[in-house]
């Protein structure tokens, strides 16, 4: 009982390739970059099919708008993302908000006090998302979902099923305003993409959301408030969501109860597709901003080219599925 | 070596005194006591089910016991929950769950309330710098900004040992630490855990392993039943004693007799060479166990691969009771000429863990239990049953989560599942790794049984004792290649070793 | 018996409740089912998928107060544009016995399974605007006259424009709802017919009406850039789409104007207000309600049916000049 057969060094398969990610090989760069390199792509390929069109100023103005409230509400997502949840309500809540903001300012409530509240509504729906998730123990999905509902059923009833609309030129110019040249929902969607990154790089509470992400139960044992960090998670989301709807209201210069609904699925989509982007496989601004531009790059680059809606459909979900394989690709190949 | 002493001079790190649990009326612990000086490496010993993660679970403040008393350097405490023990230094750390593997190390060593911060911002310098100290401390020389996912398994322990004294930790309490760590590596962690005794830190050690509790501890405590019946000096035992101890008898019993080798010839390989494997050939009879050594990487596991069909090869065949197999014949063909693989990675590889045992038993058996693309659960149940009485699974029901049953009890699913096809040829894997002396005495038992009805058993094991104890008939591999063959009753450890190291004599 | 008193007092009272309120505005509910009319508890199941649209919700409000004008015992099945939920809950009320059926603006394609059941119990369909076509399946139809909205739009783009031929004119539709599938193609026919250029060579379609003006905004102003001044008029097959357009337009500095169709009240104010968007065809739903209205109570007087299963009627096109005097469509009362 005293010997035991061990190898004097480690057998290879056991520590090459582990220890430390191999680089240097252009094919390696290829798998790893492939995200961005698909966009990078994308933006080359519809550059040499229209150059006198595509990387025009007022076309890159005219993508930047067009995924600018996307954008706010794919950040959201990331949010959630990040501590390894996710949320089926955004678009719902932000649509909601819309509809809040823009009956508050037809029944005459002054169009900053009709904002506040509209806000207010979406960090409220994005508390209760998560005080269900993080307390309650509900599943993301099913409390999302539920709430998803209820929210959309609310926007029914606050715009009693029609399209509001003549809303006051000064909040409609918040979405259709420009300066110097450039909408303003662009800015928007650059700073709050600024604060997020920041906020997910460099405090205490992004770092924690980033644990809690990775391992729950080694988080909870070091002290980190998992509770809290999802509740914080999916309040900020319902907030910044709340500022897309009360932002695409604004654009449009109307509000209906579904407004926007088909950012839910492109939001999941840009973040899985920034997922893709970094090492560590974990939701991530630049990544989702990465995500965010492929998928408005691809539908500009095609609108431009002609191509039919329901093509789009397929391509989009095509481009979705090669970035991903690719990733997967790049995991096993570590 | 041994830098504890008998009669303690100080207060215990922690102690535990007259400690009992139960759990629906079957009592876990009854009167368990376990006392860690500072300064101690104190192995915890016992069967599985003996009650050493009940009591490791008291001790961190997981369950709270019925009865008894746990101290703190002599002060009576309470542990509400994990984060207060943790807080008074007790930490638990397990293998499966040491790390967060999408942060970097820094962050991993430094985590929650333990990062520093300005206002909410993180201070990415002094983070690095107090982790490294951290670090520096276990002598490790850790890159601080890399995912900890990326690292090693003993650089993520080591991390983890980190963040423990980071928090202050005084009584570390590991679990198995050693069972994904190749002999360096084990070797790299021992000097950690002996410079910390040496700092005073107390640390409880839980494994299966002997030799490494024979190589590292100061004392052991030993836990049957719930109860702890040996506290002892390292130095005035024995493996044999502590073996004995822990299963209630002595270890002579623990291999059954051999002789049941027959002269038919059951499996013919010739010239097999693949990955890893290189011109190998051999013959194994009916009735007949034969043992698989050699080191890690040397090919071993790799040969019973291609064998089961698992991994294609490139030369050579395979012929079973006459039948030659085709060119890399695939599991299903293999495992249909009459040849089964029982995985050395059980639990992702043998069982599908959230599945019930006759859900597990049904899938290798898909044919033999449905006709016209229908299962019957009546069959199913009949041979589950079957195997589960045959093998002696202890287990509520046949319906039980095969994740609920200990690693034994999930090993001889693992063989009830493959019994079922009746091979003619099983190879095992490390059929014991991770699994406790008694069920390891049982599972040797087994494999003379099945030899006895007729099975040739083929079994891979890193463990020269058992190697020799349970076969007939040993061959060593080396870099792909068989280096040498011995008969287990003439057999040599020296003489193996000197195989494995590709001498030969 | 009651060992529990007071759950079966609960449940008693919810009964009674229950019971009242179902019989409100008739006597009793005695059950006479199938057959001709009978005076006092005529039975009328009343559907609509479309009830989250404004005028699906005035539908169900109008028909509501005709029921209780009439004093018929009304059942409303709302179905949320969810048929697989809306059709098992028709059939059901069906099974129990009614005397009409009303369909509000459901297609025909969707509810084969009421329409066989209706079959099988002997009970009329009136329907409107729920085919764009004759159709067995219905007593009645009426609907509205598509080539009409589509002559009466297409006469205002070319008089805003100085004529089709030979200009640059976008088709925005809709596929899935019928009725803007039909005019989308009639109007692409008319223009082709009138020697205008289809940009994209066909109707452009939008995938979701929900995001029918953010996808019409994308797709106008994407096409401008690709094609500055390559737009002289854009028809589009519903207002809220158009409304997209338009702004696309108006951004962009463009000249081209748009037309729409439902006369929304937003529409509406654009058309009134003079930019791009110059015309919408406004249909007469009060006044198709109140003809389907009158046919169901000469049914119900002497088991009369309608001699035309199927009536297309006149629309009202709005342009800047009649625009003050227009009902919105989502303002009915």
């Amino acid at each position: 009982m005293s010997t035991t057969i061990k190898a004097p060094t480690p057998a290879p398969d056991e520590t090459v390739g582990r220890r430390r990610p191999t680089r240097g090989s252009i094919g390696k760069f290829l798998v790893q970059g492939g995200t961005t390199i698909a966009l990078i792509a994308l933006i080359v390929f519809f550059f040499a099919m229209r150059p006198d069109v595509f990387l025009t100023f007022t076309n890159v103005r005219n993508i930047l708008f067009q995924i600018s409230i996307l954008a706010i509400i794919s950040g959201a997502q990331t949010l959630v993302m990040v501590v390894g949840d996710f949320d089926l309500s955004l678009a719902a809540t932000a649509a909601l908000a819309g509809s809040v903001a823009a009956s508050l300012m037809l029944k005459g409530t002054p169009t900053w006090l009709a904002i506040v509240i509209a806000l207010a509504v979406g960090l409220a729906i994005g508390l209760a998302n998560g005080l269900l998730v993080a307390y309650v123990g509900l599943t993301a999905f099913v409390a999302t979902l539920a709430t998803m509902t209820s929210v959309t059923g609310t926007a029914y009833l606050v715009t009693s099923g029609t399209t509001l609309f003549d809303l006051p030129s000064g909040f409609n110019s918040l979405g259709q305003g420009r300066l110097l040249n450039i909408p303003g929902p662009v800015y928007v969607a650059i700073v709050l993409g600024v604060l997020l990154w920041a906020l997910l790089r460099f405090t205490t509470t992004g770092r924690k959301w980033y644990a809690i992400g990775g391992n729950v139960e080694v988080s909870r044992l070091s002290g980190v408030n998992v509770s809290r960090g999802r509740l914080l998670a999916f309040t900020a989301a319902g907030l910044i969501a709340a500022i897309a709807g009360t932002l695409l209201a604004a654009r449009l210069g109307s509000a209906s109860a579904v407004q926007g609904s088909d950012n839910l699925l492109f939001s999941v989509a840009a973040v899985f597709l920034g997922m893709t982007v970094v090492r560590s496989g974990q939701a991530n601004l630049v990544g989702t901003m990465v995500g965010v531009g492929i998928i408005g790059v691809m539908s500009n680059g095609l609108n431009i080219l002609g191509v039919n809606s329901y093509v789009q459909q397929v391509v989009t979900g095509l481009i979705i599925i090669a970035a991903v394989t690719l990733s997967s690709v790049r995991m096993r190949a570590r | 070596m041994s830098t504890a002493v008998h009669a303690p001079a100080q207060a215990p790190a922690l102690e535990a005194v007259g400690v009992s649990k139960h759990f629906d009326g079957v009592f876990a612990l009854n009167g368990a006591r376990l006392s860690v000086q500072p300064g101690e490496i104190h192995a915890l010993l016992g069967e599985n089910g003996a009650g050493k993660s009940t009591l490791v679970k008291v001790l961190t403040g997981v369950y709270a016991p019925d009865d008894g008393t746990i101290r703190r350097d002599g002060e009576e405490v309470e542990f509400a929950n994990v984060r207060v023990a943790n807080r008074a230094g007790v930490v638990a750390l397990y293998q499966e769950l040491s790390i967060i593997p999408t942060i970097s190390v820094a962050e991993n060593i430094l985590l929650g309330e333990r990062t520093p911060s300005r206002r909410g911002i993180v201070q990415w310098s002094t983070l690095r710098r107090r982790a490294k100290e951290q670090l520096d401390r276990l002598h490790q020389r850790i890159p601080l900004r890399q995912l900890a996912g990326e690292l090693s398994p003993v650089q993520q322990t080591m991390v983890s040992f980190a963040r423990a004294l980071a928090n202050d930790a005084r009584i570390l309490i590991l679990d198995e630490p050693t069972a994904s760590l190749t002999d360096t590596e084990i070797q790299e962690l021992f000097a950690v855990l002996r410079s910390l005794r040496a700092d005073g830190v107390a640390i409880v050690y839980v494994s299966h392993r002997l030799e490494e509790v024979f190589e590292l501890c100061d004392r052991i405590t030993i836990m049957r039943n719930g109860q702890t019946v040996l506290t002892k000096d390292v130095a005035d035992s024995t493996i044999d004693e502590v073996i004995s101890t822990m299963v209630g008898r002595s270890p002579g019993d623990l291999f059954p007799d051999r002789g049941t080798a027959t002269s038919d010839v059951a499996l013919t390989v010739e010239g097999l060479t693949g990955r890893r494997v290189t011109d190998v050939s051999f013959t194994a009879h009916r009735g007949e166990v034969l043992g698989i050594g050699g080191l890690a990487g040397s090919g071993r596991s790799e040969l019973l691969r291609i064998l089961a069909g698992a991994q294609k090869h490139k030369e050579g065949t395979v012929t079973v009771n006459g039948v030659t197999l085709p060119h890399s014949p695939g599991v299903a063909k293999a495992l249909d000429a009459g040849i089964a693989l029982v995985p050395e990675e059980r639990r992702s590889q043998g069982v599908i863990l959230s599945a019930s045992i006759q859900d597990n038993v049904a899938l290798a058996n898909i044919a033999t239990v449905s006709s016209l693309g229908m299962v019957s659960g009546g069959r199913i149940a009949d041979i589950t049953k079957r195997g589960m009485g045959d093998l002696q699974i202890k287990a509520r029901s046949p319906r039980q989560p095969v994740g609920e049953l200990s690693g034994g009890n999930q090993q001889k699913v693992v063989l009830a599942k493959m019994l079922a096809r009746n091979p003619a040829v099983l190879l095992m894997d490390e059929p014991t790794r991770g699994i406790d002396v008694g069920t390891k005495a049982e599972i040797y038992r087994l494999i003379r049984m099945l030899a006895a009805q007729g099975t040739t058993v083929i079994a891979v094991s890193s463990e020269l004792p058992e190697l020799i104890g349970m076969t007939d008939r040993v061959l060593i591999m080396h870099e792909g290649r068989i280096s040498g063959e011995a008969r287990s009753e003439e057999a040599d450890e020296e003489l193996l070793l000197a195989y494995c190291y590709g001498k030969t004599i | 018996m009651h060992r529990r008193r007071g759950p079966a007092a609960v449940l008693a009272t919810l009964a009674a409740v229950t019971l009242t309120l179902a019989g409100c505005g008739s006597d009793s509910g005695g059950g006479s089912g199938g057959g001709g009319g009978k005076g006092d508890d005529f039975k009328v199941v009343a559907f609509t998928s479309g009830n989250q649209t404004p005028i699906g919700a005035w539908w169900v409000k109008a028909v509501t107060a005709k029921a209780k004008e009439n004093g018929w015992d009304l059942k409303m099945i709302q179905g949320d544009f969810d048929f697989q939920k809306m059709n098992p809950q028709v059939e059901s009320a069906i099974g129990q016995g009614a005397d009409v059926i009303l369909d509000g603006y459901t297609d025909v394609a969707s509810i084969g399974s009421i329409v066989t059941a209706a079959k099988d119990a002997d009970i009329p369909i009136f329907a409107m605007d729920s085919a764009t076509k004759a159709s067995d399946a219905f007593a009645l139809n009426i609907t509205t006259d598509q080539q009409g909205i589509v002559d009466g739009t297409l006469k205002v783009l070319g008089d805003s424009i100085g004529g089709l031929q030979g200009k640059n004119v976008m088709v925005i539709g809709h596929d899935p709802h019928p009725g803007i599938r039909l005019r989308a193609d009639l109007a692409l026919k008319d223009l082709k017919a009138a020697g205008a250029t289809i940009a994209g060579g066909d109707v452009q379609k939008v995938k979701s009406p929900a995001t029918g003006r953010t996808e019409a905004l994308a797709l106008v102003s994407d096409y401008l850039t690709a094609h500055p001044d390559g737009l002289d008029a854009v028809w589009v097959g519903w207002d809220d789409a158009a409304l997209g357009a338009s702004q696309a337009i108006t951004e962009a500095g463009a000249k081209a104007k748009v037309t729409g169709s439902d006369a929304t009240s937003e529409a509406v104010a654009q058309i009134q207000a003079g930019g791009a968007f110059v015309a919408t065809a406004n249909q007469p739903w009060p006044e198709v309600l109140d003809s389907v209205i009158d046919a169901v109570k000469k049914f119900q007087d002497n088991g009369d049916l309608p001699k035309k299963n199927y009536e297309a009627v006149d629309t009202t096109i709005v342009d800047a000049k009649n625009a003050s005097t227009i009902t919105p469509s989502d303002k009915l009362q």
